[in-house]
């Protein structure tokens, strides 16, 4: 393909997501694979698009809706593209986490809404979905090998289930492997500091801030 | 700009009722009768039929006469903007926001509990005014400063002069008698293109008002020929106060203010038949521990929609009225409640124009920076929250909620996208967030956060400039009358 082709396409797919429309971004990226395009490329082009969305919700214009569909876009195209991408060109990510929100607990707008804003900061992002067994996070940590753990709960019954995984991950053996951040409505920054969380996020942004400085990512300006 | 429609308005006043308030009315003009101070106006008024007391420069005004006037007056009145974005219709239920008006002093925030009082000066006024043709829900411009820094003498045009310099948007100003008036009038017809043209496209309105009780003033006269001359909408006023220039019963006030409006709409027909001729109350409220004249009193609100009704209903006309006011000296939470009880209670009556909305303090004697742009949110929050109810098979939203089911949630929906920006208000300065995220941004309290943004209007904020020919037409017109 052309370069300047090329260049046209990335740009139609990274603006794509902002029509918010499933089909579209698919159609897009699947005329671009046809034409012989670089499933990385395509992955640079998403990021990029969805990073924009990312920056003009901080701004105010996008609200949590339009990012939220975007990221969930983003991680349909990434379930097709991911099997064309060989194992050392996946590491374009900023990062790894895992997410999920803990046991008995059933809430996940938060969890969405931190998944989507990471994933719009360039994170790659496993969500492990709600009512996550302690044993679940353990086995993730295993296969996925992340660079962050982030647990979320609304209940105040169920915070405590936050310190079982914590627990559970140090007699496993991986604390040294992994960060842990916490957050949701009944959590604080005390709390994250007694149950022996890395960080605490008080809100979606303040959680894609703690996760940079807790890999020593410096924010772009 | 889209005025938008109260679909179901607040009706306070059976009809019957409004049948006694009329009928009481015309007795008061019949029998009581209303004072002329110019005898030009008592000439016309004998003309006509009226019975006139030359001496007492009282006329006695037959109902017939009111009645025709009633019916020559339009319907519909359209006040347009120097940039045609702005054009207003007001009719039936449609409602608009105006802004505040001859402040003579400015409240300004100094940060914490902070306030000082100091007279309201040219450069406030011109801030005002870019300030307020910026904000999204004024439709239509009042001076908000009477500047004191300036000859007093020939005021109304130095006002007349800023407003079409700096605001885009339609003006509606008081006038010093009939000489002010034209002056005025001149003015904006060179920024249209000749009074052919502003006959067609009004950029400016003009109230005369009366002094209650009953009297017309040479001067408010003046403007009302004037108007009627050069067929400028008059926005004929009355400013009665309950218990004090008038009854203190609520309906007692509804009659007389409507025999004073009355009163003016007949001889601006007289003088000519069809002018486009709008009415205007302000009814306020003597404190009667204080003997202070209060707006911010929930009476106001509950005037206003009442007579919105009347106006609206009995007589078939706009009706501009008062709102978003308050008697509070300083932007404090007294000033919240009292600005947005009248606002609402108003504008669920339909009052078409509702003025002085924006940015008052202390009756209507202080103006505040932070107060406009407060303002500007609570009417914001008011129309967005009378607006019709959207009831089809896509808001009703079956589709939705089958999709999404039991435990799930709608914030990843396409419905929620497509609607969320129509259906919710967007709270422009309102604080919304964690109180960690509000801590970590400086904990401002609303006063500095309003501050700032009156900040970054005046940085940002552009009018289209007149012509040069133009401004030097309009400064020597405004010279002229200072001089005069």
């Amino acid at each position: 393909m052309e370069e300047k082709i090329r260049n046209d396409l990335k740009e139609k797919i990274a603006e794509s997501l902002l029509e918010y429309n499933e089909e579209v971004t698919i159609n897009l990226i699947k005329n671009a694979l046809k034409n012989g395009m670089d499933a990385l490329e395509i992955v640079d082009a998403l990021s990029k698009g969805l990073r924009k969305i990312g920056d003009m919700f901080g701004s105010g214009e996008v609200f949590l809706p339009e990012l939220m569909m975007a990221a969930s876009i983003m991680k349909t195209c990434m379930d097709i593209l991911t099997p064309l991408l060989s194992e050392s060109k996946t590491s374009t990510m900023l990062g790894r986490i895992v997410i999920g929100t803990v046991k008995g607990d059933i809430h996940d707008i938060g969890k969405n809404i931190v998944r989507s804003l990471l994933q719009a900061n360039g994170f790659e992002v496993i969500d492990l979905g709600v009512d996550v067994d302690p044993e679940k996070f353990i086995e993730a940590i295993k296969n996925y090998k992340p660079d962050i753990l982030a647990m979320s709960a609304l209940l105040t019954t169920t915070i405590n289930e936050m310190h079982k995984v914590i627990r559970k991950v140090e007699e496993s053996g991986l604390r040294k492997n992994v960060k842990i951040i916490i957050g949701g409505a009944p959590t604080s920054e005390e709390y994250a500091k007694k149950i022996g969380a890395d960080a605490w996020g008080s809100d979606a942004n303040d959680a894609v801030y703690k996760v940079k400085m807790l890999l020593g990512i410096r924010e772009e300006k | 700009m889209n005025g938008i429609t109260v679909s179901k308005p607040l009706r306070l006043l059976d009809n019957d009722e409004m049948q006694r308030i009329h009928e009481t009315s015309i007795q008061v003009l019949s029998k009581v009768g209303v004072v002329y101070e110019a005898e030009w106006a008592l000439n016309i008024l004998k003309e006509a039929g009226c019975e006139v007391d030359y001496k007492k420069q009282i006329a006695k005004i037959p109902e017939e006469l009111v009645k025709d006037a009633i019916n020559k007056s339009q319907r519909i009145i359209k006040l347009c903007g120097r940039n045609r974005k702005y054009d207003l219709t007001l009719e039936g239920t449609k409602v608009y926001f105006a802004g505040g008006a001859n402040a003579v002093k400015v409240i300004e925030y100094k940060g914490g509990d902070n306030f000082i009082s100091r007279p309201a000066t040219l450069d406030d006024l011109i801030k005002l005014t870019i300030i307020t043709d910026a904000l999204e829900n004024i439709h239509c411009y009042l001076s908000p400063v009477y500047p004191q820094d300036v000859i007093q003498k020939g005021v109304d045009c130095v006002k007349c002069e800023i407003a079409l310099n700096y605001t885009e948007k339609h003006f509606y100003h008081d006038a010093e008698g009939y000489e002010g008036a034209l002056n005025q009038i001149k003015m904006a017809s060179i920024v249209v293109g000749g009074e052919d043209k502003l006959r067609k496209r009004p950029i400016i309105s003009l109230a005369p008002c009366i002094t209650s009780p009953l009297v017309w003033s040479e001067n408010a006269l003046g403007v009302i020929k004037a108007c009627a001359e050069k067929n400028v909408p008059a926005i004929i006023s009355s400013e009665p106060i309950l218990g004090a220039t008038a009854p203190v019963t609520m309906a007692g006030l509804l009659v007389q203010q409507c025999a004073e409006v009355l009163s003016g709409l007949t001889l601006s027909h007289l003088i000519n038949p069809g002018t486009p001729t709008l009415i205007c109350t302000l009814p306020s409220v003597m404190d009667m521990h204080t003997a202070s004249i209060t707006l911010g009193s929930i009476e106001t609100g509950v005037m206003c929609a009442a007579s919105a009704q009347l106006f609206r209903e009995f007589y078939g006309m706009p009706y501009v009225g008062v709102g978003a006011v308050s008697d509070s000296k300083i932007p404090d939470q007294q000033a919240g409640y009292e600005k947005a009880l009248t606002a609402l209670y108003g504008i669920l009556g339909g009052v078409n124009l509702m003025h002085l909305a924006s940015g008052m303090l202390e009756f209507l004697l202080g103006v505040s920076y932070e107060q406009l742009i407060i303002d500007n949110e609570i009417l914001g929050m008011v129309l967005h929250g009378i607006k019709k109810l959207e009831i089809n098979d896509e808001t009703l939203a079956f589709d939705v909620i089958q999709k999404v089911g039991p435990r799930g949630q709608f914030l990843e929906q396409k419905h929620t996208i497509k609607y969320m920006r129509k259906q919710l208000y967007l709270s422009k300065i309102s604080d919304k967030q964690s109180r960690e995220i509000w801590e970590k941004k400086g904990a401002k309290n609303i006063l500095t956060r309003a501050k700032e943004k009156a900040e970054e209007i005046l940085k940002t904020h552009k009018i289209e400039p007149l012509d040069e020919d133009i401004k030097r037409m309009l400064r020597n017109i405004r010279e002229a009358a200072q001089k005069g």
